[in-house]
């Protein structure tokens, strides 16, 4: 365990190094990841300067649901989500069997290979729209707390799971980066209240594509609007990124066996 | 020309899987829009000037024009400068853009049939929007318009790759705030008043929000409400002008290549 | 060390059509093909051999290394190295070797090569005393003490191979697989990247080599390799080799008088540069080079000659032409 720190403190270490050659590139990418997460947010602005709202939510409750998923994405990306790109790449170039000469598991490898810290700076607009919409609302409660905590971690665990997917459907969708679309599409359903969508509709976004899982099943937590039967959630949480691991590793089964 | 369009169109028929995406991405999109508007119409039969029949229209025919329109001409060429492949294109005998305005006649007519059209079909079937315009001449030509201004704003932005060599931050983040002030997310009447005036005077209106207009077939932007012929005169005027930054543009970054040799 | 036995590898690949109607039929189902890369193969290599292994392109070479470092699995067929099966336990496997590529580099672009070292210790795990030593040792060997602190894209090809191979050797391995590993190098740094290698070498490391550049066959490799078709053709050493050649030189001769195109019995005429300039090849058994030479004096007048052993490029030519399968 003590050798897996060292090696995603390493990597972290070097990519920064690597960034700070371009120190203001690395900047502007930041504050690029912060324009593009603040754009759903601006137009919920919009939606609630016009006189407008999603009923049953007042402004603040729903930045919130947006700043939760701000927060989630600026841990989730720079820890997982590069798996995507580095597959995206290594497959194409041929490059992706180095990773597997090195003496640890695949998965671990290709996750190292993804470490990406200009994707903390997501932290930031995350962390200062779920500040704000706090500001505008009642102080939670320690229960709500504990509860928020439990299904964040669920959330981190369905964002690990969607990078699985992608990283895998990549292996035999030799450099599609259109799979980022697929996610930014089908996740933009979790950044908006759930009661917007129909019953069955809401079903299906917490236990199938447990994209809801992300923020609004936490936020509205944090809310004290549910109770412990959420909970329920962070189990489909645990069977996605389940599945996750089995699709990569199966994916990665068929790569090492065709070959090419 | 024809040919250059015709071998883009057969290199990009390898990728149809990729482009093929667009039909779970745009539908899934639009799902989105239908449920946040649905609910946010429950409380209200008007906002800013659209009921949520428009609403929905306003997006299903900004989603299909996109298709249509839909370029990449700054990453294709802040690639071949950065790559230093560009070299090869001065060595032709006809200028670049003209060059990569046909491979995206090419990489649009491929797109018309993977994208445009199914989408348009389920659209039209599943979620019921009506697709037709109300002025068809109107909206082709205004279509056209909006093919050409997004694709000379592109280059533009890929053009500054001669001067800046490394700043693709900066013009993602110049492509991004053109899509917002395009209104690809959100309807300009959105904006605050003053956002509006100073939107109406920019040329990024003539991408998204005039030709999706001009197929509604009502205008209004900052308190203006121009009738159809005339907005299209407008938009054929303003890309007028955009094709005379991007000439002067282009040949000034021209000399930049052959003088210092970037 | 290594005990490859009837290694096999299969792959199932579409047809592509080219015409319009066989694109538009593949669109709805794709003809399978199968196609036998490598066909049951079987060697062995031992402890501190310096195998080549080559073929042309496409003869089934990447094929087989990839089966050999464990990151292809074969259609069947079984592969021993330093006891392991490399594809079933690969995490222990690859610990224990190492690989260097001409044209794949491990090292990080805009870093110094000391820091993509240091994250290879990690990963690899290697103590800090051992990291250390290794390192010292490596470093002096190939003299690159100040280039490893640069950032990487700023060191020359050869800088940064030496740099590749410390990437490499760091975690200690008993067995390397080199491929190209001088493609694109000086005449200097060419040389210098051989003799580290004779140097390990020398110190027990089993190296398997893989490249078209038969300069580094001839003054690295002990023992031969050669692969077509998925077949192993060619399997001794590389004095066996050269044997195949039989007992000829090439000479490359300038004259007083202008040549004929059949200057004397067991002569033949390889390639004319001028009228009195030509390169001869000398079949020893018909001609001695004594004979040959006190003829030529005589008859033509010898201003200028060179003596050289045919290259074995002359064999591998044969070999991978394939049609002359040697015994």
């Amino acid at each position: 365990m003590k050798g897996v720190w060292a090696c995603i403190a390493s990597v972290l270490r070097t990519k920064v190094a690597e960034q700070m050659a371009y120190r203001s590139h690395f900047f502007l990418s930041v504050i690029l990841l912060i324009a593009g997460d603040l754009l759903v947010p601006m137009i919920t602005l919009l939606v609630y300067r016009s006189g407008a709202s999603f009923p049953g939510w007042s402004m603040h409750e729903a930045l919130l649901i947006q700043g939760v998923f701000g927060l989630a994405k600026g841990i989730a990306f720079p820890l997982f989500f590069g798996m995507v790109s580095s597959t995206l790449s290594l497959v194409r170039e041929g490059t992706f069997d180095l990773l597997l000469l090195k003496p640890r598991p695949a998965l671990f490898m290709t996750m190292l290979n993804g470490l990406d810290p200009e994707d903390f700076g997501r932290l930031l607009s995350g962390g200062v729209l779920f500040g704000y919409a706090l500001s505008g609302l009642p102080t939670p409660t320690f229960n709500g707390w504990i509860h928020f905590a439990a299904l964040f971690a669920a959330s981190l665990a369905v964002l690990c799971a969607f990078s699985l997917f992608l990283s895998g459907l990549l292996f035999r969708w030799v450099g599609s980066s259109r799979v980022y679309d697929i996610f930014d599409s089908i996740t933009s359903f979790g950044m908006y209240p759930g009661t917007i969508y129909a019953k069955s509709f809401q079903q299906l976004l917490t236990y199938v594509i447990p994209v809801g899982i992300i923020a609004f099943v936490p936020a509205s937590a944090l809310l004290g609007r549910t109770g412990w039967g959420t909970l329920g959630a962070a189990a489909a949480a645990a069977l996605f990124i389940a599945a996750g691991i089995a699709y990569w590793h199966r994916m990665l089964r068929g790569y090492t066996s065709a070959g090419g | 020309m024809r040919a250059i369009g015709f071998a883009t169109y057969k290199e990009w028929a390898a990728y149809r899987s990729h482009m093929a995406v667009s039909l779970l991405v745009g539908p899934v999109y639009f799902l989105v829009q239908f449920f946040i508007w649905s609910a946010v119409f429950q409380g209200t039969t008007s906002l800013n000037g659209f009921t949520l029949e428009q609403m929905l229209s306003y997006f299903g025919i900004a989603a299909v024009i996109n298709y249509l329109t839909f370029d990449f001409a700054d990453w294709n060429l802040q690639m071949l400068v950065r790559s230093g492949k560009f070299v090869t294109f001065a060595l032709r005998p006809i200028p670049h853009w003209l060059f990569a305005l046909a491979q995206k006649l090419g990489h649009r007519s491929l797109g018309f049939l993977i994208e445009f059209v199914p989408v348009s079909l389920i659209f039209l079937f599943i979620f019921g929007i009506k697709l037709w315009p109300t002025l068809p001449w109107w909206a082709l030509l205004s279509v056209s318009l909006s093919f050409l201004m997004n694709f000379m704003v592109n280059y533009c932005v890929g053009l500054t790759a001669f001067w800046l060599v490394r700043a693709e931050g900066v013009r993602r983040v110049f492509l991004l705030l053109k899509d917002i002030s395009a209104g690809l997310f959100v309807p300009l009447t959105f904006f605050p008043e003053w956002t509006q005036k100073a939107l109406f005077f920019l040329p990024f209106q003539f991408i998204t929000y005039v030709p999706t207009r001009v197929f509604i077939g009502h205008y209004e932007l900052a308190g203006y409400s121009i009738g159809i012929p005339a907005l299209v005169a407008l938009q054929a005027g303003a890309t007028a002008i955009m094709a005379f930054l991007m000439l002067a543009l282009y040949r000034s970054a021209m000399r930049r290549f052959t003088g210092v040799g970037v | 060390m290594i005990e490859v036995s009837n290694l096999s590898k299969t792959y199932m690949t579409h047809e592509r059509g080219h015409s319009l109607r066989e694109i538009t039929a593949n669109l709805i189902r794709r003809p399978m093909k199968e196609v036998q890369a490598v066909k049951e193969i079987s060697f062995s290599v031992g402890q501190g051999e310096m195998v080549a292994f080559l073929g042309p392109n496409g003869a089934g070479k990447s094929t087989t290394l990839k089966m050999l470092t464990g990151v292809l699995h074969p259609t069947s067929g079984e592969v021993k190295a330093l006891g392991l099966t490399p594809w079933k336990q690969r995490s222990e496997y690859v610990k224990r070797i190492g690989a260097v590529f001409g044209q794949k580099s491990q090292l990080l672009w805009d870093i110094p090569p000391v820091d993509a070292f240091y994250m290879n210790k990690a990963i690899y795990g290697v103590p800090d005393r051992d990291y250390i030593r290794t390192l010292d040792r490596l470093t002096t060997l190939l003299e690159v003490g100040d280039v490893m602190r640069k950032p990487t894209r700023q060191l020359s090809l050869g800088e940064r191979m030496k740099c590749e191979f410390i990437m490499a050797m760091l975690h200690g391995p008993e067995l390397v697989f080199l491929d190209e590993p001088t493609i694109g190098l000086d005449v200097i740094a060419k040389e210098n990247v051989r003799d580290f290698i004779r140097d390990m070498n020398r110190q027990g490391v089993t190296f398997i080599l893989t490249t078209h550049d038969l300069d580094d066959v001839e003054m690295l490799a002990e023992r031969v390799i050669v692969i077509n078709q998925g077949e192993i053709v060619f399997d001794d050493g590389l004095n066996v080799l050269r044997g195949r050649l039989g007992e000829k030189k090439a000479v490359r001769v300038t004259t007083d008088i202008p040549l004929p195109d059949m200057p004397m019995p067991g002569v033949a005429m390889i390639k004319r540069i001028h009228e009195s300039e030509a390169e001869l090849e000398i079949d020893l058994e018909i001609t001695p080079l004594k004979g040959f030479i006190r003829y030529f004096n005589e008859t033509y007048g010898i201003r200028d000659m060179s003596i050289e052993p045919l290259p074995i490029e002359v064999v591998m030519k044969e070999l991978y032409i394939g049609s002359a399968k040697l015994p």
